[in-house]
C-alpha cells in the first residue's frame, strides 16, 4: 500500500507572497498541479482475442454438410462373439402383479443370435463426417414397453427424430432417460398407451445413455441419439448396415453396454459407391468379465 | 539625523531598523499564512479533481461516441429543417399568432366583464336575502327577486359567450402549436439526448470551467485567505454527535475529517460499483486516498447498513477521525516495513501518546465486534457473503478448541450485551436454577469441548490416559487437545522431576473417579462382521463428522469429530472395550447426555442369518489391530511425598503437615475443606489410621487433582469432584482495551533473541526457518519487503508481531501468547515457585489462525456504541443467526448440502438455447416453479477479452469431461437446480449446463454436504451401476429451498424425533441432543432463511372454504371422494405405501421406494407440493419420481375428464387432507374401468392390484 505524496507543497510561500502583494502570476501558482496523475484513469486495456474454439466447432460443423466429396458408399458387418458366454439369467419381477404375471422377464443384456453374432451393439461415428448427408425427412421410431421390458432394448436416433414411447402394458411405466448433455424425460406412460408419448432429444449425446423404468427398477434400454445419420444397431444375428457414407476412411465407435466402448478408433475406408464389408469380432472374455450391471467407463465426478 | 536631547536614537538608524522589522514582520506573517495554507488535504483534493476531470471527460467521450453525434447532426439538422419550414409559412404563422393574440384579448376582457357581471349579481342576491330577513312585504321581495333574475341570466349569457371564446382560443392555439409540431418534436428529442452528456458536462464545469472568467473565479477562490470563504478546496467533516469517543476521561462528540483526503472515498456508480476502484494508477485504478471504499453495498451509500453520515469513518477504523494530516489521523502501518515506507515518503512516525490508533489492515475487521455481538453474521450472510471472514475465523477456533472454558467471554453487563458472549453452560442443576430465577442474568451456552471423563475407566486404561496427557498429537496428531506438559517452562530439572508422577496422578485420579458405565452388548453369539463394518462406517454417515486413514475412505477428510484410524489403540481390550465402543456407537447418550454425537439409529435389522447389528459390526471394523500397550505408570514415591508436601504446606502449619503424615488424615474435618485436600481428608467408614497403600492412593489422587485444578482440564472435561469449579484463566470480553501495562512481558525480548525457530518443543511456525530466531526473521523480512517487496506475508506478519512485542503492544504479546504461551516464564522459573508457573497450554495453531483469533480477541472491547448503532437484527434475520450457529453446532453441513456450487464459465448468450416447456408441461405449473424458484440473472456483467460474458449458475455436477478427447471438445454437464435468466432467455431447472472445458472459470464449492459429494461417487460405483441420480437418492439430500418446502412445525418435531422418511437412502436422519428450543430455532432457520411463513403456516387447502369452492367447481360429484379415488389409482402406490394400502416388493434393496404419503398432510407446504407433483424434475433434477399427469396423455377419463391439471390438485387436496379422507372413505385401491377394458391381462391384473396386501 502506497500513498501518494502532495505534489509540490513548497508553492505556497511563494502563492501567499504574491496575493498579498497583489500580484497575479498565474504560472507560477498553478505550477503546483500540473503533474498529469490522471493518466491511470485512462489506461487502456491491453485485448487479446484467444482463439474461439467452440465459435471455430460451430463453423466446421456447418461446413461439413457444404464439404465436396467424392461419393458415398455403404458400410455392411457383422459384429461377432469370439468364444461363448453364459447367457444372463433371466428377470424375475420383484413387484407389480402385472410383471410377476409376465416372468421370467428375458434379459437383454447380451443377446446372441446364429454364428456368433452379438445383437445390441452400436456402431457409430462420434462426429458428422463432412458431406453428411441428412435425412430429407425423420421417421417416428417407436419405443414400446412390453412385457415389462423395453423394446427395443437399443435404439439408435437422430437428434429432432420423434421416438413415440408406447405402453402395451396394462400397468404404469416411468420412462426416464438418463442423458449428459440435455434435461432427462422422466415421465409416467399409462396402461395401453397405444398412440405413444413422443420424446425428442435436442442434442446429440457422446455415448449411448441408459433408459430405466424407476417402478420396475429392472427395466432398462438403451438410446444413442446422434445430429447425424450415421449410427446403427446390431440385429439379432450381429448385422448392421450404415448407408451414405461419405467416401474415405472414418473411425467408429464401437459399443456394447456390458463393457462400455469397445473401440472408439475403429477405421473402416469406405469406398465410392461401393460397400465396405467388416466383421468386428469382440471377445467373449470382455463380455464374461462382465460382473454387475454397468458399463465399465463410468464417468464419476471429482470432489471439487 | 544623529542623536540630541530630543531623539534618544538617532532617527535614520530607526527608519532603517523600522522598516527592516516591518518586512521582517510581514515575512512572518506570509510565512505563517503559507504554513497554515499548507495543508495536505488541499493537495490530495487537488489531484482527486484532476482524477475526477479526466474520469468525467471520459464518461463524456464515451457518451459522445458512437452513433451520438450523429444521432445530434441528424436531430439538430431535424430542428434547422423544422425551422425553414416553418420560415416559408411565415405569413400563416403571423397570422395565426395574431388570432391567437386578438382572441386573448377578447377573452381577457369578457373575463373581467364575467366577474363583475358576477359581482353586482352576489350584491341583488343579498339585498333579496336581507330582505328576507327584515321581513319585507311579497311585492318588494319580488322585485328584488327579479332583479336578481335578470342579473342572473345576464352572467349566465356573458359566462355562455366566453366558453365559446375561449373554444375558438384553444382551437387557434392547437393550430398554431400544429404549424410549429416539427420543430418542437426536434428540439426535445434533442435536449432528451443530451440531458446524460449535459450532466456529465456540468459537473465537468465545476472542476473545469471553461470560459476565461470562471476560471478565474475558481483560482481565486483556491487562493490562501480567500479559500476561507467557501472555496472549491475545504475541510469535509463528519459529524456524529451519537457515536462518542473516549478522549482521556471525557466522552466527545466524535468529528471524522477523514474525507478531506480520502476525496472519492463515497463516490460510487449506479448498481453499488466503487467509482475510483482500489488499485495502482498503472493498472486503471486508484490507489489510497484517491479511491472509493470497497464493497459499497456494505457500507457508506444509503441503501448500506452503514451509511456513511451515520457512522462516519473512525467508529470502525479507530484513529483520530479530527486530524486533518496523515500523521495526525493516526494510521497504523500493516507491517514495519510499510512503516519504513511512510516514514520515508510521508513523514510518519509512530505516535504513543494516542490512545486508539487506526487498526492495521490486518485486524481491520476487529472492530466490527463493537457493534456485531452475535457474529455469526459477518461470516455466513445471504445478503452480503462473508464481511469479516478473519474475526469470524477467530470466534470459530475459540469455540471449536474451547479456549472459553479457561477464558470465559462475557458479553452482558447484567441483561445488556455489551459484546460477543462465549461462556460454558450452567453445569449443575443449582446452577440452572439460579439462572432461571433471575431475570438480569443470562447464562452460557457453550458445552464443553472435550469428553466426559465420567466414566472413562470403561472405556480406557490410566496407562493410555498418562501417556495420552503427556503429548496428545504425538498419538493424533490432527487432534484440538493443546500439550500441557514438556514445553519451555518445564525443561529444568524440577519440573522434569515432577511432571511425570503429575501426569500419573492425573490418570489415577481419573480412573480412581470414573464411575461405573451401564454398557450395553451385542445379541449372545452375534459374530461382529469388520468388513461389513467398514462399509457402513462409509455409509451410516461417520465419515460426515470423522476421518479415517484407509485407501477406501480417500477424498473425505471431516475434522469435525476426532480422527478415528488409532482408536483401536486406546480402547480397552476384551470384552469391556468392545462394548463400551458397542454403546456409544449404538446410544451415545448413555455415556454422555450432552454429546454432540447424534444417535444414528444402528439398530439391529434382519432375521436368522441376515441378522445384522451394525453398531457391532463398526465397532468390530474400528478395533481391528487391537489395543497397544502403553508404558506403565511411574510413580516416584518421594517425588510423590514431595508434591504433596509442596501442595499441602500452603495450607497447613508445620506441626499440622506433620500431624498428617502420622495420621493418614488431613487434619481438618471434611466438611470444613473447600479445596483439592478432601482427598486427603479422612472419610466416613474410614477405620483409625488407613493402610499404606490407602494412603498413597490417596496422595496420588491428591496430586492428580491438585493437577487438574492447576490446569484447569475441567474446562473442557467433566471431571467428577469439579463440577462447580470455576475457569482458570483471564476473562476476555475488554481484553482489545487492556491495559498494556498490566501485561507481563517479562524477558520476551531475551527469550524471542536466544531461541531460534525450531528450538523449542512449542513449535514454530516461520517454517522453513531452520534455527533462525524472530528478531532475524523479522529483519529479514523488512528489509526484503522494504528493498523489493518479496518478503512473504507470514514472515511479515512475524515482523508486526515482533515490533509489537518491542513496543509493549497487545497484539504481540497475544501472539506469543499463542505460539509459545510459556515462553513469558523465560529465566523466570528461577524465582518463582513451582505451582506459580505459567499454566496455559500450547495449541496447535498455525500462524493464519493466531493472527484470526487475535484478530476476535483484539476486538472484544466491551464499549459498545448506543443502542440504535448496536446490530439489532429483526426477528427473521436473528432467527437466521440462529440458526447458522446451531449448524455449526451440530455439523449439519457436513451430511446435506445447504447452498449448491456455484460455476462460473465465459459464453456468448446468443449461444444459449432458452428452455420452452415441453408438450408434457403445464403453464400454471411454471407459473408455480417462478413464484417458488424465482428466476435469478446469471451475467455477472463481467466481459472476458474473448467476448465471452461471465454467466454463473447453481447446480450439480453431471459429468466431468471425458479427458481423452479432443480437447476443444471436452466439456462438463451439469443439472441446473435454479431458474436461471441469460439475459431475456429463461433457462429452467433441470436443464444441463454443458460448460466446455476450456471455458471453464471458476467450480465454487458447494456449502456443506461434503459427506454426501463424497458418498454420491462411491455409491455410484458400488451400489447405483453409474447411475448418479440414484446415487443422490441414497445419500443425504441437499436442503436447498427447505423453507418453501416443508411446515416448520413438522421439522420441529422432525429434528427432535426423525421418523424414517426417506427408503432409497443408505442412512438415516440421526437424532441430536437438541433442546426443544434449539429444534425450534433450527426449524424456524429453514423458513426465515428462504423468507418463507413461519412458525405457522396457511394450508387452505384444510379449510371449509377452499374446500366447498372446489366442490362447487365440481357439481357433478363429492370432490374429495373423487380426489380420493385419484390419489389412490394404481399411480402412487407404484413406489409408495398409500390409503392404507402398504408398497409391496419383494427386493426392498434393489427397488425404489418413495416415502409413505400419510405424512405429507403435516410436512409438505402446498404450492411446494403442488409443483413437485406437476414436475419433479424442476425441484429435484436428480429424482426418480415422474411427471405423473403430463399434459400430453389423458388418463383415469372417469376422474376430472382425465384433465391432468386437474387431477394434480386432486391429489394434491387428497394428500393435504389424507386423515380425514382416511377416516371418511377409509382404505382404498381405486381400480380404473379403462385399464381393465383394454388390458388382456385385466383379469390377472385387477386381482393383485386390488388386494395390494395380499400378494
Amino acid at each position: 500500500m502506497k500513498s501518494i505524496q502532495p505534489q509540490n507543497t513548497s508553492g505556497n510561500l511563494l502563492r501567499c507572497t504574491l496575493v498579498a502583494a497583489g500580484l497575479t502570476t498565474l504560472a507560477i501558482s498553478l505550477s503546483g498541479c500540473q503533474k498529469g496523475l490522471g493518466g491511470g484513469a485512462k489506461y487502456d486495456p491491453k485485448v487479446t482475442i484467444l482463439a474461439d474454439a467452440e465459435a471455430e466447432g460451430v463453423s466446421l460443423a456447418e461446413s461439413a454438410a457444404a464439404v465436396e466429396v467424392a461419393g458415398y458408399g455403404t458400410l455392411k458387418g457383422r459384429v461377432i462373439l469370439e468364444g461363448s458366454v453364459t447367457a444372463p439369467a433371466p428377470i424375475t419381477p420383484s413387484k407389480d402383479a402385472v410383471c410377476i404375471a409376465k416372468a421370467p422377464i428375458p434379459n437383454d443384456r447380451i443377446v446372441t443370435g446364429a454364428n456368433g453374432g452379438l445383437a445390441n451393439v452400436f456402431v457409430y461415428l462420434g462426429k458428422a463426417p463432412g458431406g453428411t448427408k441428412q435425412p430429407e425427412s425423420k421417421e417416428s421410431l417407436k419405443f414400446d414397453q412390453q412385457g415389462c421390458r423395453f423394446l427395443p432394448h437399443c435404439l439408435f436416433v437422430q437428434t429432432e427424430q420423434e421416438v413415440l414411447v408406447l405402453n402395451s402394458d396394462a400397468t404404469l411405466h416411468n420412462t426416464h432417460t438418463n442423458p449428459q448433455r440435455q434435461p432427462a424425460f422422466n415421465q409416467g406412460v399409462q396402461p395401453n398407451e397405444k398412440n405413444g408419448v413422443p420424446l425428442t432429444y435436442a442434442r446429440g449425446e457422446k455415448q449411448p445413455i441408459s433408459v430405466t423404468c424407476d417402478i420396475h427398477p429392472w427395466m432398462l434400454a438403451y438410446h444413442l441419439p446422434l445430429d447425424h445419420p450415421y449410427g446403427v444397431v446390431s440385429g439379432e444375428d450381429g448385422s448392421f448396415e450404415i448407408a451414405n457414407l461419405p467416401a474415405g476412411t472414418h473411425e467408429f465407435t464401437i459399443w456394447h453396454e456390458t463393457t462400455g466402448v469397445v473401440d472408439s478408433r475403429y477405421k473402416v475406408e469406405i469406398p465410392v459407391d461401393g460397400t465396405a464389408e467388416v466383421e468386428i469380432k469382440i471377445p467373449a472374455a470382455s463380455l464374461s468379465n462382465f460382473s454387475g450391471e454397468r458399463p465399465k467407463r463410468v464417468i464419476l465426478s471429482m470432489i471439487p | 539625523m544623529p542623536a540630541n536631547d530630543q531623539f534618544w536614537r538617532p532617527l535614520g538608524t530607526m527608519h532603517q531598523v523600522f522598516a527592516a522589522s516591518a518586512v521582517l514582520l510581514l515575512v512572518c506573517t506570509l510565512w505563517m499564512m503559507a504554513k497554515d495554507h499548507d495543508d495536505e488535504w488541499r493537495e490530495y483534493q487537488a489531484v482527486g479533481d484532476e482524477l475526477k476531470a479526466a474520469q468525467l471527460n471520459e464518461q463524456l467521450s464515451e457518451i459522445q461516441s458512437g452513433a451520438y453525434e450523429q444521432r445530434k447532426q441528424e436531430l439538430e439538422g431535424q430542428r434547422e429543417a423544422a425551422g425553414e419550414a416553418l420560415g416559408q409559412k411565415a405569413g400563416e404563422i403571423a397570422e395565426l399568432q395574431q388570432q391567437v393574440s386578438d382572441i386573448q384579448g377578447r377573452v381577457d376582457l369578457l373575463t373581467r366583464q364575467t366577474k363583475f357581471k358576477g359581482a353586482e349579481r352576489d350584491v341583488a342576491r343579498a339585498k333579496y336575502d336581507i330582505a328576507v330577513r327584515d321581513g319585507l312585504p311579497y311585492d318588494e321581495l319580488q322585485i328584488l327577486k327579479k332583479e336578481f333574475d335578470a342579473l342572473q341570466a345576464r352572467v349566465e349569457e356573458m359566462s355562455g359567450e366566453l366558453d365559446v371564446r375561449k373554444a375558438e382560443l384553444a382551437q387557434v392555439k392547437n393550430d398554431l402549436a400544429a404549424a410549429t409540431t416539427d420543430l418542437d418534436t426536434a428540439n426535445n428529442e434533442l435536449k432528451k439526448l443530451q440531458v446524460d452528456a449535459d450532466l456529465v458536462d456540468k459537473a465537468l464545469t465545476s472542476i473545469e470551467p471553461k470560459s476565461g472568467f470562471q476560471k478565474f473565479k475558481r483560482w481565486l477562490m483556491l487562493q490562501p485567505i480567500v479559500d476561507g470563504f467557501n472555496s472549491p478546496h475545504r475541510l469535509q467533516q463528519d459529524w456524529l454527535p451519537d457515536l462518542k469517543q473516549a478522549l482521556g476521561m471525557a466522552k466527545v462528540a466524535r468529528f471524522d475529517r477523514c474525507r478531506s483526503c480520502h476525496v472519492n472515498i463515497n463516490d460510487f456508480r449506479a448498481g453499488n460499483e466503487p467509482g475510483f476502484p482500489h488499485g495502482d494508477f498503472a493498472d486503471g485504478e486508484y490507489p489510497h486516498p484517491y479511491s472509493s471504499h470497497p464493497s459499497p453495498d456494505v457500507y457508506l451509500t444509503s441503501t448500506s447498513p452503514h451509511p456513511l453520515p451515520t457512522f462516519g469513518c473512525t467508529i470502525c477504523h479507530d484513529g483520530d477521525g479530527s486530524g486533518t494530516s496523515f500523521q495526525n489521523a493516526e494510521h497504523t502501518p500493516n507491517n514495519p516495513a510499510e512503516a519504513e515506507h511512510w516514514e520515508e515518503e510521508l513523514h510518519w512516525h509512530s505516535n504513543h501518546f494516542w490512545e486508539y490508533p487506526m487498526q492495521p489492515e490486518r485486524f481491520i475487521e476487529s472492530t466490527c465486534l463493537k457493534c456485531h455481538h452475535s457474529v455469526v453474521e459477518l461470516g455466513v450472510n445471504k445478503e452480503y457473503g462473508p464481511t469479516a471472514p478473519k474475526v469470524y475465523e477467530g470466534y470459530e477456533l475459540i469455540k471449536s478448541y474451547g479456549c472459553f472454558g479457561c477464558h470465559e467471554i462475557n458479553g452482558y453487563d447484567g441483561s445488556e450485551s455489551i459484546g460477543p458472549d462465549i461462556r460454558l453452560e450452567p453445569q449443575t442443576p443449582e446452577e440452572i436454577a439460579k439462572f432461571a430465577a433471575d431475570p438480569n442474568q443470562v447464562p452460557g451456552r457453550e458445552r464443553k469441548v472435550g469428553p466426559s471423563f465420567k466414566n472413562i475407566a470403561s472405556k480406557t486404561t490410566p496407562e493410555f490416559i498418562a501417556y495420552w496427557t503427556e503429548m496428545p498429537s504425538r498419538f493424533r496428531p490432527t487432534t484440538k487437545m493443546p500439550q500441557f506438559f514438556h514445553l519451555s517452562n518445564q525443561e529444568d530439572e524440577l519440573a522434569e522431576k515432577y511432571q511425570p508422577v503429575q501426569i500419573a496422578a492425573i490418570a489415577a485420579y481419573l480412573a480412581d473417579k470414573s464411575q461405573p458405565a451401564e454398557l450395553m452388548e451385542p445379541v449372545d453369539g452375534y459374530e461382529p462382521n469388520a468388513e461389513r463394518g467398514k462399509t457402513l462406517f462409509a455409509r451410516r454417515g461417520c465419515l460426515a463428522c470423522h476421518s479415517f486413514d484407509d485407501e477406501a475412505f480417500k477424498g473425505s477428510d471431516a475434522t469435525f469429530g476426532p480422527e478415528l484410524s488409532k482408536v483401536h489403540e486406546k480402547i480397552r481390550a476384551g470384552e469391556e472395550g468392545f462394548n463400551w465402543l458397542y454403546t456409544w456407537i449404538r446410544e451415545p447418550t448413555r455415556h454422555h447426555p450432552r454429546t454432540k454425537m447424534p444417535d444414528l439409529y444402528l439398530e439391529p435389522e434382519g432375521e436368522g442369518e441376515n441378522y445384522v447389528d451394525p453398531a457391532a459390526d463398526i465397532a468390530a471394523f474400528l478395533l481391528q489391530g487391537g489395543p497397544r500397550e502403553f508404558p506403565a505408570l511411574s510413580v516416584d514415591e518421594n517425588v510423590l511425598d514431595e508434591l504433596v508436601e509442596m501442595f499441602a504446606r500452603s495450607t497447613l502449619t508445620g506441626s499440622d503437615y506433620d500431624a498428617m503424615l502420622d495420621g493418614y488424615a488431613y487434619p481438618r474435618d471434611s466438611v470444613t475443606i473447600k479445596g483439592d485436600e478432601i482427598e486427603l481428608a479422612r472419610r466416613q467408614d474410614d477405620p483409625g489410621r488407613i493402610s499404606d497403600d490407602e494412603w498413597r492412593k490417596r496422595k496420588l489422587a491428591y496430586v492428580g487433582r491438585r493437577t487438574i485444578s492447576f490446569y484447569g482440564c475441567y474446562g473442557c472435561h467433566d471431571i467428577p469432584g469439579f463440577e462447580t469449579a470455576r475457569p482458570i484463566g483471564t476473562a476476555l470480553q475488554d481484553w482489545g482495551r487492556k491495559d498494556t501495562s498490566k501485561l507481563a512481558f517479562e524477558h520476551i525480548e531475551e527469550f524471542l533473541h536466544h531461541h531460534g525457530g525450531g528450538a523449542s518443543h512449542e513449535g514454530e511456525h516461520n517454517a522453513g526457518h531452520g534455527e533462525e530466531t524472530v528478531p532475524e526473521i523479522a529483519e529479514q523480512a523488512i528489509k526484503s519487503q522494504f528493498n523489493d517487496g518479496n518478503a512473504s506475508e507470514e514472515d511479515l506478519a512475524t515482523a508486526f508481531f515482533y515490533e509489537s512485542i518491542q513496543h509493549h503492544g497487545r497484539p504481540g504479546f497475544i501472539w506469543q501468547k499463542l505460539r509459545q504461551p510459556r515462553s513469558y516464564d523465560y529465566m523466570k522459573t528461577q524465582t518463582k515457585g513451582y505451582d506459580e508457573r505459567l499454566r496455559m497450554p500450547k495449541f496447535p495453531f498455525d500462524q493464519q489462525q493466531i493472527e484470526a483469533i487475535a484478530t476476535f480477541v483484539l476486538g472484544l472491547v466491551a464499549e459498545p456504541p448506543p443502542a440504535e448503532y448496536v446490530f439489532q437484527p429483526d426477528t427473521q434475520k436473528s432467527d437466521v443467526i440462529e440458526g447458522e450457529r446451531l449448524l455449526s453446532k451440530y455439523n449439519c453441513a457436513g451430511c446435506h448440502m445447504l447452498e449448491l456450487p456455484e460455476i462460473k464459465y465465459g459464453v456468448n448468450p446468443d449461444d444459449i438455447t432458452e428452455s420452452t416447456l415441453g408438450p408434457a408441461d403445464y403453464e400454471n405449473a411454471l407459473e408455480l416453479l417462478l413464484q417458488i424458484k424465482p428466476p435469478r440473472q446469471g451475467l455477472t456483467g463481467e466481459t472476458l477479452p474473448s467476448g465471452d460474458e461471465v454467466l454463473s449458475f447453481h447446480g450439480l455436477i453431471f459429468a466431468e469431461p471425458d479427458y481423452e478427447e479432443d480437447p476443444e471438445f471436452q466439456e462438463f454437464s451439469y443439472d441446473l437446480w435454479e431458474t436461471l435468466q441469460v439475459g431475456d432467455k429463461q433457462l429452467l431447472p433441470g436443464s444441463k449446463m454443458l460448460v466446455p472445458a476450456a471455458k471453464m472459470i471458476e467450480r465454487g464449492p458447494a456449502r456443506g454436504g461434503d459427506f454426501a459429494q463424497w458418498l454420491v461417487p462411491h455409491l455410484m460405483e458400488t451400489q447405483t451401476d453409474g447411475n448418479r441420480g440414484l446415487a443422490w437418492q441414497a445419500s443425504p439430500p441437499p436442503l436447498y429451498l427447505e423453507g418453501p418446502k416443508v411446515q416448520t412445525p413438522w421439522l420441529y418435531q422432525f429434528l427432535k424425533n426423525p421418523d424414517r422418511l426417506r427408503y432409497t437412502t443408505v442412512l438415516r436422519m440421526p437424532r441430536f441432543n437438541m433442546s426443544d428450543e434449539e429444534a425450534q430455532s433450527l426449524a424456524n432457520y429453514f423458513a426465515a432463511y428462504d423468507a418463507v411463513p413461519y412458525p405457522y403456516q396457511p394450508i387452505p387447502q384444510q379449510e371449509p372454504p377452499y374446500l366447498s369452492a372446489m366442490q362447487a367447481k365440481h357439481p357433478e360429484e363429492d370432490y374429495l371422494d373423487e380426489s380420493w379415488k385419484m390419489l389412490n389409482a394404481p399411480l402412487c402406490i407404484k413406489c409408495h405405501s398409500v390409503g392404507g394400502n402398504p408398497y409391496q416388493s419383494s427386493d426392498p434393496k434393489k427397488d425404489i421406494r418413495g416415502p409413505d404419503l400419510d405424512r405429507v398432510a403435516k410436512r409438505l407446504r402446498p404450492d411446494w407440493l403442488e409443483l413437485w407433483l406437476y414436475k419433479p424434475a424442476w425441484i429435484t433434477p436428480y429424482t426418480s419420481m415422474p411427471a405423473v399427469f403430463p399434459k400430453n396423455q389423458t388418463q383415469l377419463t372417469e376422474l376430472f375428464e382425465g384433465d391432468g391439471s386437474q387431477q394434480t390438485t386432486a391429489v394434491r387436496d387428497a394428500l393435504m387432507n389424507y386423515y380425514n379422507l382416511m377416516e371418511a372413505y377409509g382404505r382404498l385401491a381405486y381400480k380404473p374401468s379403462q385399464a381393465e377394458e383394454t388390458s388382456p391381462d385385466a383379469a390377472a391384473e385387477s386381482g393383485a392390484e386390488s388386494g395390494a396386501g395380499g400378494e
